[in-house]
């Protein structure tokens, strides 16, 4: 299958995502934790719709990729998540863009560099 | 312009200043210019943190009064209303509920879920709406339930929603949290209330000019004087303005 020339793609909107737990969690166990909090919410018509799909994680931040027009329904469910891997966590949205570029530039760097003070978890 | 969100109604006390500290650091990084931590009344370690403060954040002390008995609650209240920043009161059955809105000195009336012979009606609905004490809008209850509990608690905020449009209440936006993985920022308390049909507006205003106005009222701050005063500044009309110069 050819990919679909960009005018007939779907928009979507990235979600810069950071973790806030005691240890770290692993890729998968963030998985697994933000799809059943989206199911139970909106059941599989709903998580469908949101179309939510992790693109990077790493270093407790990472880009969620959704529908556009979806992103308040998905930062939602994102906030109903309590637990991930057996341990308490928030999972906090830094700020949404409209290509994974710019969500990275603007909420994932520039975060780690020009202000180091606001990051004190431990 | 950015908002002053504050989260009231935090039923979480950090055991020590280290806690403290971290719960808020937690607050200011999710953008929060204020936290309100509701504490039961005669807890001794109301205002015991000793760390530093910080100027542009505003730790504000409230209390939370459960009280079953509605002719003892108001003496709770008077006991208590001085000495902190604002007064909530867990409500329940009916006869408890009227009793907390006819109450001199309370803020805020939380009612918890799934009660039978209680919860929010019109008639409670309209004497807070002529009393001025806002209506607590826990979506913590969203945060930890799964399933039938949450689907009850949705429908029950969603009613409530209805009347305090209707009467026009006061609303306070919080997320409950009874412990520091419970604070959710701003935004996502704002996408939360969508859930039950609140709009971005009004969940702006229930967590910005809403807490203000309690706290201004009862901090007796910006020109307040007492009850029904209020001081109205003096325009010199233009004319005269040049006279002065």
């Amino acid at each position: 299958m050819k990919t679909l020339p960009s005018s007939l793609r779907q928009r979507k909107r990235y979600l810069a995502i950071e973790i806030i737990t005691e240890r770290e969690v692993s890729r998968e166990e963030l998985l697994r934790e933000i799809f059943s909090a989206i199911g139970s919410l909106y059941g599989d018509i709903g998580s469908s719709e949101c179309g939510v799909r992790l693109l990077d994680f790493g270093n407790q931040k990472g880009i969620l990729r959704c529908s556009h027009r979806m992103e308040e329904r998905s930062r939602a469910a994102l906030a109903t998540i309590t637990t991930i891997g057996g341990q308490r966590a928030i999972v906090h949205v830094l700020g949404i863009s409209g290509t994974v570029k710019g969500a990275t530039q603007k909420y994932i760097s520039v975060q780690q560099y020009q202000n180091p003070s606001t990051l004190i978890y431990k | 312009m950015v908002e002053r969100y504050y989260d009231l109604c935090i039923r979480y006390l950090p055991e020590d200043d280290q806690a403290m500290e971290r719960f808020l650091s937690i607050a200011t990084h999710f953008g929060f210019k204020g936290v309100g931590i509701a504490q039961v009344p005669n807890s001794k370690s109301l205002i015991s943190y000793t760390g530093p403060r910080n100027s542009f954040f505003d730790l504000v002390h409230g209390v939370e009064i459960h009280e079953e008995n509605p002719s003892k609650l108001h003496s709770q209240i008077s006991h208590c209303a001085k000495k902190v920043d604002f007064v909530m009161v867990e409500g329940g059955t009916d006869k408890l509920n009227r009793s907390a809105v006819e109450a001199a000195n309370v803020n805020i009336l939380s009612l918890p879920f799934g009660i039978k012979d209680g919860g929010l009606d019109h008639v409670i609905a309209r004497s807070a709406a002529d009393r001025g004490i806002a209506i607590e809008f826990d979506v913590g209850s969203l945060i930890r339930y799964r399933g039938g509990k949450r689907l009850h608690a949705v429908s029950e905020l969603e009613q409530r929603l209805m009347l305090a449009r209707k009467f026009d209440v006061h609303m306070v936006l919080t997320s409950g949290a009874r412990s520091i993985y419970d604070i959710r920022g701003p935004r996502e308390l704002i996408a939360l209330s969508s859930l039950f049909g609140m709009t971005k507006e009004e969940a702006i205003n229930a967590m910005t000019a809403i807490p203000a106005a309690i706290l201004r009222t009862k901090r007796k701050t910006h020109g307040f004087i007492m009850d029904g005063v209020e001081l109205i500044e003096e325009q010199v009309p233009p004319e005269r303005q040049e006279e002065f110069c």
